[in-house]
């Protein structure tokens, strides 16, 4: 149980331990929003490349993201975390992302999974800092799954360049408004 | 022996200025005792804080000084709470709280939202006793299978149960959740109706982490803020009234989720039936590109 009894519920100050719930709070339910956005993502471009050649690459990294996504499932009711009300919003904004870069030709999709991708392998590597700074062996099993995850997202960064992401028409703008969306994704998520 | 004059503070927190003024302060129905029980806490206080390096170099001194006033603040409260029959939810009952453990009466100034502070420890300490009930009753339903409750049942016993807390201050509690309508401290309101929740549909076996989360607890929050405002105009034996009201409530959920459940299922039905339609009429007219040969 991860509630101090003496300040369970009335938080009159933020002491070491309710700072550290909030920022598990937070890390596991952005963490949570960010994998069904990527499973949506994927699904999405699947659903217009499935049966193309980058097909069998789309389909081994949505694996991937859905077992990311199904391991936050079990984390979000272990540390008693509220998941953000846009989940059904993530939902849509992700497939609707997906399948619509991925009509813009494979270039484009691969240049939205590197876009996404680079936003949150950063996001990731902000929250291992604040982890570790916070402890690095209470926060061990933490710790441990978004390294893992982290470098599984990176692997799919590199695949999507390895693709031909950067042969998209209008790359860096593209990029750019992606990178936004997820960053503006991210922050909503952190605090609804 | 009078007690030693105060050192200079070096670092002059709210609990220590608190207490020093109190102390310097003339007070009226503890005398003597009282100053000498409050200096004496605020020595404890400067020895503890002596053993820690300068203040600037050691992050946890804060995280320290803050610990004890959080615990010293807890047992003013704790104190409080058999002045509120005479007194309601007020700074009047937290001075008295003090002044029973031997501080200052001044030291309600600790609290500057006043009988608020009171409303939601009491309620805080509630939802604290009613999960490590839950806790102990899934415990124990584990080990002994024919004990299992539904989850409509596990959820009835809960809300009567924490609602059966509020019994012991049921005259004043009209007043106290008066305070908590407040503007100012609704915030807190909800985020202690949201903890209380939470407990119960978590001990009942919920695990979901989508939209569910929300309606489930959306639903049980009202269904327990309705009970609790019929608990405070209920004149019944024990209360019956308000169990009876409480069960009608929650079958009322059971019928609608069953209902919205069966409305979807038709939704899903008439879809089809029109995509039947729509592929019917398009063969007619001769445009359905899929079946042409």
């Amino acid at each position: 149980m991860y509630r101090p009894s003496i300040i369970h519920g009335l938080r009159l100050y933020s002491t070491k331990s309710t700072r550290k719930r909030e920022l598990i709070d937070r890390i596991i339910r952005v963490d949570h929003a960010g994998e069904l956005g990527a499973d949506r993502i994927y699904a999405g471009q699947m659903a217009v490349l499935g049966k193309s050649s980058v097909g069998s690459v789309i389909q081994h990294m949505w694996d991937q993201e859905k077992e990311h996504k199904a391991k936050f499932e079990e984390l979000i009711p272990k540390y008693r975390v509220r998941p953000t009300v846009l989940v059904p919003i993530w939902n849509v904004a992700g497939y609707v992302l997906g399948a619509g870069t991925a009509l813009m030709g494979k270039e484009a999709a691969m240049a939205c999974t590197v876009a996404v991708e680079s936003v949150i392998i950063d996001h990731y590597n902000s929250q291992l800092r604040e982890l570790i700074s916070l402890g690095k062996e209470e926060n061990k099993e933490l710790v441990e799954i978004i390294k893992k995850f982290r470098d599984d997202e990176m692997d799919h960064h590199d695949t999507g360049l390895k693709h031909d992401a950067e042969l998209t028409p209008a790359y860096n703008a593209l990029t750019l408004v992606i990178k936004t969306g997820c960053k503006a994704a991210v922050w909503l998520s952190e605090r609804i | 022996m009078p007690p030693p004059l105060p050192q200079p503070l070096r670092v002059p927190t709210t609990l220590h200025l608190t207490l020093q003024l109190a102390a310097s302060l003339p007070t009226t129905q503890c005398g003597v005792g009282g100053v000498s029980a409050s200096s004496a806490a605020w020595m404890n206080e400067q020895a503890a804080e002596d053993r820690h390096t300068l203040p600037e170099d050691d992050d946890s001194l804060d995280d320290a000084n803050k610990g004890t006033e959080e615990q010293l603040k807890h047992q003013i409260l704790e104190a409080a709470l058999p002045f509120v029959h005479s007194r309601g939810w007020s700074q009047d009952a937290i001075a008295q709280g003090a002044e029973s453990l031997g501080y200052s009466s001044m030291a309600h100034g600790m609290f500057p939202s006043g009988g608020v502070d009171l409303v939601n420890h009491f309620y805080a300490q509630c939802n604290t006793r009613l999960h490590e009930s839950l806790k102990t009753t899934v415990n124990e339903m584990e080990k002994n299978p024919q004990l299992k409750k539904g989850t409509t049942t596990f959820i009835a016993d809960a809300i009567e149960e924490r609602l059966r807390m509020n019994i012991e201050f049921i005259d004043s509690w009209a007043e106290a959740l008066a305070l908590h309508a407040s503007p100012r401290n609704a915030a807190m309101a909800l985020r202690n109706i949201g903890t209380l929740v939470d407990h119960i549909w978590y001990h009942a076996g919920d695990r979901s982490y989508d939209f569910g989360w929300y309606t489930k607890r959306g639903i049980l929050a009202a269904v327990y803020k309705s009970s609790e405002l019929c608990m405070l105009q209920d004149k019944s034996e024990d209360f019956q009234d308000t169990w009876t009201f409480l069960n009608r409530r929650l079958s009322d959920v059971h019928k609608i989720s069953k209902y919205s459940h069966d409305a979807s299922s038709y939704t899903k039905d008439f879809s089809q039936v029109a995509k039947a339609g729509i592929f019917t009429v398009l063969n007619i007219m001769g445009m359905n590109s899929k079946s042409r040969s």
